[in-house]
């Protein structure tokens, strides 16, 4: 155990109490325990002993001893002026007296005895009044043989001269008494005061290191709680994959047409691949709630569209969730994915879907048929001859006023460009808006928007307004998403080009500023 | 068996020599033996004063005075071991140090030197011809060796009190009872407060010649929220004052034994001394009972901070120390049974 003070004279002033604690007589090797409770203890108890302050000083009222019975006093008188107590002849002869004589008398026959005389020279004693009190005695003492007689007057003189001075003896015995206690219990006091506080500031230390831990147990108990939902991602995704991986299976069981091995096994691995995928997709994306919010910010792009029609083609649907929002907003949409567990999961939830290839997909479409095209995150997957052709499909597909989006990772923000992007293994390259601007505008979109998204947080951009801080934040912190938006017109009417040229020139500036901000 | 036991007496300069010579007559006389404690009256100045007490010690003969044999004589210190017996046993408690270790080449004076030479022939007489020869650490055993060409055995005895003391919770102090002389170089310790990384606390306790200057220098750096001289102590005082230290420091230049060290082993404290620090290092073992570090303030200061980086090992080395003083079998049993009993 080990205790520290800040204050160096608390420290002092600890350790004298510590020191005054310690009992000078017991030959103890224990440490004195709670001191301030033992003065506690001592300060309640009023078992003040009535001694004698200085045996080579008494004062006189500690003499006559006003407060103390007959017995006592003769005791008390005995070891004052002889050093010990009296035998008992000397204490029934002057308990015989004392009635007839008084205190004082019995105080000067025994300050003239030679026994008293002897001990109090040798041990230096001072005794007040000695000479007053004597003095009859001296006198007497010159009348030779009559002295007995003058003895007998004296002894009433003396008893009258005690109980004349007795009650002021009394007060001064009172006072001296009182004056012993309240010194007494001065000391105790501060002595317990000074551990109290000593005692305090220990406490208060105690508390401050354990609301410093608990502070750390509480950021312990964020982080168990972030693993804790991190692992409910992952139950979700295993989940799904053991259903996928089951599906599988029973896909194998029931087909009975015989299959060479090479084809069964390459059917297999791919089947194992999707199931990787989808538990990576259900760990890694964001939760159901914030796709939603995300989507809903096409909602201007979303009325263009219903102005054309009602057929919607999404390309690469996944779980469904745009599928939803367009069910909600009025369209009639249609999904395809090559995902068979993301195909059951949209079959299931009640959309129009089919498993399988996007292109061929496309291909079925009539011309002029959709108002809305669109793909979310599935440009970036593509080699460059399939990402070409889905273009091109899209804008044959589409009615005039029909509208293309195509959302893909933005490789803007280096972070996504150089790490983000990376964690997907199906990624193939980053795809910059100047690239998809161009690829919408080479196959006949007419006006193509970019849409930038998900920003960092505020609280993870560098703080500051200056050029140097914004261009920092632009390139780290910005937007980690963006979308190309392209609107199929019918053929050009006259200002419209200049319009698209404007568009364009809006989306280079931005680029050339490192401005990146929706 | 009648014992004549000789020390001197420095009148009204009570000190550790007192309760040593004290504590080897009680011892004594608790083993049975009728003890005569004979001290002389010993005058550092004149040198003239020296040697008179000397030859005054060398004409005594005690084997039988007054027709009343003496079994065994028993001498502490310089000049008593002179005393003519020819069952002389000495437990040389120190030489006169003034003219061995602390001697000053160039201070010296004629009659300095005179006196150095013949306490010189008297020290190489008397002790060579003694039937037992101790000292009272291997450190006065070593000075003997080197001064004297003679071999003693070193013999410890307990402190005064030593059942007394106790082990208390650490409240993050160094302490340091000492006399304020600069042979204690307390000042070593002030200075290290300078070079403090931790708020460990500094309490030094004592009075001596040294304590305005040791006031000036805590002054001076400012130190006054980290250092304190306590003064003077009583008994009580001294033992809560070790019960709840973090550590102890004693760092005297080439002390003869040190009580200090004892107590603080007693009390459960580690303690830090110097390498030239003599009698201390006797007890301290480095890393396991303490510090034995160079005497500058920057390696005591480092030695602190290491004392309050690691409290409870630091409390741990102090239980390592009591172990080790009661493991050194230091008591005045064993004191007496050497002091009568061992031959040379």
């Amino acid at each position: 155990m080990s205790q520290t003070f800040n204050d160096i004279d608390g420290l002092v002033n600890r350790l004298k109490v510590v020191a005054r604690q310690i009992d000078t007589q017991s030959p103890s090797s224990e440490p004195p325990s709670y001191t301030w409770r033992h003065c506690l203890n001592e300060l309640s108890e009023d078992a003040y002993k009535q001694d004698v302050l200085n045996l080579h000083h008494p004062c006189f009222e500690e003499l006559f001893a006003p407060h103390l019975s007959d017995e006592l006093f003769i005791d008390r008188a005995y070891q004052i002026l002889m050093g010990r107590a009296a035998d008992s002849g000397g204490m029934n002869h002057y308990l015989d007296l004392l009635p007839r004589a008084g205190r004082l008398y019995i105080l000067a026959v025994l300050l003239c005895a030679d026994e008293a005389q002897a001990y109090l020279a040798r041990e230096n004693v001072v005794i007040p009044r000695r000479g007053a009190l004597t003095l009859p005695f001296r006198i007497a003492g010159k009348f030779g043989p009559l002295r007995r007689g003058v003895h007998v007057v004296l002894r009433p003189i003396y008893r009258m001269a005690s109980i004349a001075i007795r009650p002021r003896l009394r007060l001064l015995a009172r006072l001296s008494c009182l004056e012993v206690k309240e010194q007494r219990n001065g000391e105790l006091i501060r002595d317990i005061l000074i551990e109290l506080d000593g005692e305090t500031q220990r406490l208060l230390a105690t508390l401050e290191s354990q609301g410093a831990q608990l502070g750390s147990f509480e950021h312990e108990l964020d982080q168990q709680k972030h693993i804790l939902s991190e692992q409910e991602r992952y139950q979700a995704a295993l989940w799904s994959a053991l259903q996928h991986h089951r599906r599988a299976v029973e896909k194998l069981a029931s087909s009975e047409s015989v299959v060479n091995t090479s084809e069964q096994s390459t059917q297999l691995s791919q089947d194992l691949i999707d199931a990787w995928y989808l538990a990576f997709e259900d760990a890694c994306r964001g939760s159901e709630d914030a796709i939603a919010v995300h989507l809903r910010k096409y909602q201007p792009q979303l009325d263009i569209a219903l102005a054309a029609g009602n057929k919607a083609l999404d390309l690469g649907c996944g779980r469904g969730e745009w599928l939803a929002l367009l069910t909600e907003q009025g369209f009639d949409p249609h999904g395809v994915d090559l995902n068979i567990a993301m195909i059951d999961h949209c079959q299931h939830a009640g959309f129009s879907v089919e498993q399988g290839d996007i292109i061929e997909c496309l291909r079925r479409q009539p011309d002029n048929s959709h108002a809305l095209v669109s793909g979310f995150h599935i440009a970036e997957h593509l080699p460059f001859d399939v990402f070409y052709t889905m273009v091109n499909e899209a804008h044959r597909i589409l009615v005039p006023g029909g509208v293309l989006i195509l959302e893909t990772p933005n490789p803007e923000n280096v972070l996504v460009g150089s790490h983000t992007f990376y964690h997907d293994p199906t990624h193939r390259n980053p795809l910059t808006p100047t690239a998809v601007t161009f690829m919408l505008r080479y196959h006949g979109f007419s006006s193509v928007e970019v849409l930038r998204f998900n920003p960092y947080p505020e609280e993870a951009k560098v703080p500051g307004d200056d050029p140097l801080t914004a261009r920092v934040n632009g390139h780290l912190c910005g937007p980690q998403d963006f979308a190309a938006v392209g609107l199929k017109r019918a053929p050009v009417k006259e200002g419209e080009a200049s319009d698209n040229e404007m568009m364009a020139k809006r989306a280079d500036r931005a680029l050339d500023d490192g401005e990146v901000s929706v | 068996m009648k014992i004549l036991l000789t020390a001197n007496l420095v009148p009204f300069m009570r000190g550790g020599a007192d309760y040593h010579i004290e504590g080897v007559a009680r011892a004594l006389r608790e083993q049975g033996h009728s003890v005569e404690l004979l001290r002389f009256p010993f005058r550092f100045q004149p040198e003239a004063e020296i040697e008179r007490l000397m030859a005054y010690v060398e004409s005594l003969d005690m084997t039988a005075p007054n027709g009343v044999s003496i079994d065994r004589v028993i001498s502490l210190q310089f000049p008593g071991y002179g005393v003519n017996h020819p069952d002389h046993t000495v437990w040389v408690m120190h030489q006169h140090r003034a003219m061995y270790e602390l001697w000053d080449e160039k201070q010296a004076n004629a009659e300095q030197r005179h006196l150095k030479s013949a306490v010189h022939a008297f020290d190489n007489c008397h002790l060579s011809k003694a039937r037992r020869l101790f000292a009272n650490s291997r450190r006065v055993a070593e000075r003997l060796h080197t001064y004297n060409q003679l071999e003693a055995r070193p013999l410890y005895h307990p402190p005064y009190n030593a059942e007394r003391f106790y082990c208390d919770e650490e409240w993050g102090y160094v302490f340091c009872p000492s006399r304020l002389e600069s042979l204690k170089r307390q000042d070593l310790l002030i200075e290290a407060a300078r070079y403090l990384q931790t708020p460990a606390k500094i309490l030094i306790a004592g009075e001596g010649g040294q304590r305005e200057r040791y006031r000036q220098l805590i002054e001076q750096h400012g130190l006054d929220d980290r250092v304190r001289l306590l003064g003077g102590f009583s008994e009580e005082e001294k033992l809560a004052w070790y019960a709840h230290a973090m550590a102890v420091f004693f760092g005297p230049y080439d002390e003869d034994y040190g009580y200090i060290t004892l107590e603080a082993m007693l009390a459960g404290k580690p303690v830090i001394t110097c390498k030239d620090s003599g009698g201390p290092c006797e007890f301290v073992s480095h890393g396991e009972t303490g510090w034995i570090v160079a005497p500058e303030p920057q390696a005591i200061a480092a030695a602190i901070d290491d004392a309050w980086h690691n409290r409870v090992r630091s409390a741990e080395m102090g239980r390592c120390a009591t172990a080790a003083y009661h493991r050194a079998g230091i008591s005045w049993q064993q004191v007496t049974e050497q002091l009568i009993g061992g031959k040379r």
